[in-house]
């Protein structure tokens, strides 16, 4: 898609990535501006869920019909926030077609197994555990680098479920770096989900 | 010192004669140099020396505030962002903890003198209280804030409330000790200063 791929790419030139973060925390917005300035992202910081699709022209207020979709790479959102969650958030950005194939990343102090479950089936790209770390952010800004080089391979809901192949192999990376001390209550690899699907159809 | 041996030397000039000549002036000239060379040296020394232990005096009040746990790895983290550019990264955050905590803790002031106590409420400020104590490191006032919310987990009010007054102490203490530390460690200025060789 024209339009998506457009919004994909980092600005010609730059090699910046434009990462937008959304977080209600004063404090942790200021942190997370610094982790990603540090990892040469070109940074915007916006309070909320819906100044962020504001930002991104989703809010219905412009009309998509010579509106100039701002460019962004990575989305990184925290999950609690008054208002529109992180999740919920997540959803509306994965329902626009300007905006669905823009990775985003979704942050929480809890360590939710059913939260993480289901921002990842929703189409996060990875889900971090706060405090957020320079490590994390520069694995994750790597990651997506790495993916603008092999764009092509349209992630979707199916892969998730298909056996394992060499399409998977991003896949998994990205499961696998959910990062906590408790990773042992998170099984990292697309077997997690297909031993699930199992157990349900016994 | 150096206002006696000029004195001293000045005894041995004698307007009429030029100065080199005089042997009397020359090996007080000689005396003037090595007292005053001397004195540079060790005064040179013991800025340095005072600079080195004015970061280690840093050092100290900073491994204390690991040691008693009131800070964790988060706060180390913290320090690895700050570069020439942003020195005073950590002291910016902190602050703004400062400001985010003042509102967050009279907000949990009013919410606690409602009855009946709103617990989602309570448990919903803290949450966001606990989050910038984590993203600062303030372990001890993150440990208070879980067990306030495991309080409003159980509806139990005057466990909110003991474990509120609680996490003011830790708090206060955790404030003050942090002011203490950017204080000396602004007095006690960048380390490459006193390091460097001159």
């Amino acid at each position: 898609m024209a339009a998506a791929s457009d919004v994909f790419m980092p600005e010609v030139g730059s090699g910046k990535l434009h990462v937008l973060a959304v977080d209600d925390s004063h404090v942790d917005r200021k942190v997370i501006e610094r982790l990603l300035k540090i990892s040469s992202c070109k940074v915007t910081v916006v309070e909320s869920g819906s100044r962020a699709l504001q930002y991104l022209g989703l809010d219905g207020e412009k009309s998509s019909i010579g509106f100039d979709s701002v460019k962004v790479n990575l989305i990184m959102t925290d999950y609690s926030m008054p208002g529109m969650t992180g999740y919920e958030l997540l959803k509306k950005i994965k329902e626009s077609s300007v905006f669905r194939e823009v990775p985003v990343v979704v942050m929480s102090s809890e360590n939710i197994l059913t939260r993480i479950d289901s921002c990842l089936e929703e189409g996060a790209e990875e889900f971090l555990l706060k405090p957020v770390k320079l490590s994390d952010v520069k694995r994750v800004t790597d990651f997506i680098m790495k993916g603008e080089g092999k764009k092509g391979h349209k992630r979707s809901r199916s892969d998730d479920y298909s056996p394992p192949s060499s399409s998977s192999s991003s896949i998994s990376t990205a499961f696998s770096s959910v990062s906590h001390p408790c990773d042992l209550s998170l099984p990292a690899s697309p077997s997690a989900l297909l031993s699930k699907k199992t157990r349900l159809s016994i | 010192m150096c206002v006696c041996v000029s004195v001293e030397l000045r005894c041995y000039i004698n307007p009429s004669t030029p100065c080199h000549t005089t042997p009397h002036c020359t090996i007080s000239f000689a005396i003037l140099t090595t007292i005053q060379t001397s004195f540079l040296f060790f005064l040179s020394h013991f800025l340095i020396m005072d600079k080195i232990h004015s970061h280690r005096q840093v050092a100290v009040i900073k491994h204390s505030l690991f040691d008693q746990g009131y800070l964790d790895e988060q706060f180390i983290q913290l320090e690895e962002l700050q570069d020439d550019a942003n020195p005073n990264f950590v002291e910016e955050i902190v602050t703004l903890y400062y400001r985010d905590s003042s509102r967050l803790i009279s907000n949990l002031d009013h919410t606690l003198e409602r009855n009946p106590l709103d617990f989602n409420k309570l448990d919903t400020i803290m949450h966001q209280f606990k989050g910038s104590s984590s993203s600062i490191g303030a372990k001890k006032v993150k440990a208070e804030c879980t067990l306030f919310r495991e309080y409003c987990r159980t509806r139990n009010g005057e466990g909110c409330r003991k474990s509120f007054q609680q996490m003011k102490k830790e708090y206060a203490i955790l404030r003050k000790k942090l002011e203490t530390y950017f204080q000396m460690a602004r007095q006690a200025g960048p380390k490459e200063t006193a390091l460097r060789p001159k």
